[in-house]
């Protein structure tokens, strides 16, 4: 089953982060106020770090995921 | 869906015609979210409320911390497909759990959404305001009762007194974080603030009871405005 996460702010990186993790197929896909943009990238698992070193995670490749706003509980 | 919540409408528009028979998982803060997918008759859509904190801290890197399992629950589908969305979606790293009661989760949380979003940005301070100053919980308190009262009469059974408690245990844990509302603000972007303050003030007003929630609306207001002044600079 393939996962398509929409939002590629701070939690839905480290979602993808988490499940590619665990060896789950996800795309990240960015979206824009109008509609969903083409651009998506899957995720590499040799970008990541252990996800108990601090409990920070590197995120999916940049370019395309600008840093975005915090999603705070 | 991660995306923020005001993309709702033309992400159910788009996704219509390109996966709408797939299961689509909100996590998004805020009351009302789901209504774009439920409008679309979208089969199946649950909804998740985060108990985590994620910030961007560089281009490269982001700093996650989760403060308990977060919860999925039905806003249309089948307990199956429920559990099954869960597996899918649960890891080590980023926990999820089946709720049956998803809307008292998601109305507390709303609650005290509305309160870290319009006042923080208002004051343009940290989450740790309301267990630092007085003042500031005594506002809160207030906003707090006017909403509960309003989720009481939408049939969801939350104590005032149990939101002012995780509010103050959330004051305390993110102390020295900002708002997602205040930062959104101080980048110029939009807020997500019609889905919390104006969300419970509409539901209010449906129940014939806008006077009852005036302090909530009045904050909501200001904290649209102060968003509406920081784009059009």
């Amino acid at each position: 089953m393939k996962i398509f996460i929409i939002g590629a702010g701070a939690i839905g990186k480290t979602l993808a982060v988490a499940l590619k993790l665990s060896d789950k197929n996800v795309v990240l896909v960015r979206e824009a106020l109008t509609t969903v943009r083409v651009r998506s990238k899957k995720l590499k698992s040799s970008r990541t770090t252990a996800p108990n070193s601090k409990r920070r995670l590197k995120s999916a490749p940049s370019a395309a995921f600008p840093p975005s706003t915090a999603s705070l509980f | 869906m991660t995306n923020k919540s005001f993309g709702n409408d033309n992400l159910a528009r788009t996704l219509e015609a390109k996966a709408k028979n797939s299961p689509v998982v909100i996590l998004q803060n805020g009351l009302g979210v789901e209504r774009p997918f439920i409008d679309r008759d979208f089969p199946e859509v649950f909804r998740c409320v985060l108990f985590v904190t994620s910030q961007m801290i560089s281009a490269n890197q982001i700093g996650f911390k989760p403060v308990t399992i977060s919860p999925i629950g039905i806003i249309k589908g089948s307990k199956a497909n429920l559990q099954l969305v869960v597996e899918q979606l649960n890891s080590p790293v980023f926990q999820f759990k089946a709720e049956t009661d998803i809307q008292t989760v998601i109305w507390t949380k709303a609650i005290i959404n509305s309160v870290f979003n319009s006042i923080c940005p208002l004051l343009e301070i940290d989450n740790g305001i309301f267990h630092r100053e007085a003042q500031a919980l005594d506002i809160a308190k207030r906003v707090i009762a006017e909403c509960a009262a309003i989720a009481k009469e939408n049939g969801i059974d939350l104590e005032a007194d149990e939101v002012v408690e995780r509010l103050l245990l959330i004051s305390k844990s993110s102390d020295g974080q900002l708002i997602s509302t205040l930062q959104d603000i101080n980048n110029k972007r939009p807020t997500e603030i019609e889905t919390l303050n104006f969300e419970i003030v509409n539901i209010a007003r449906i129940l014939n009871k806008g006077n009852a929630v005036a302090e909530t609306k009045l904050l909501g207001e200001l904290t649209r405005l102060k968003s509406e002044l920081s784009r059009s600079d």
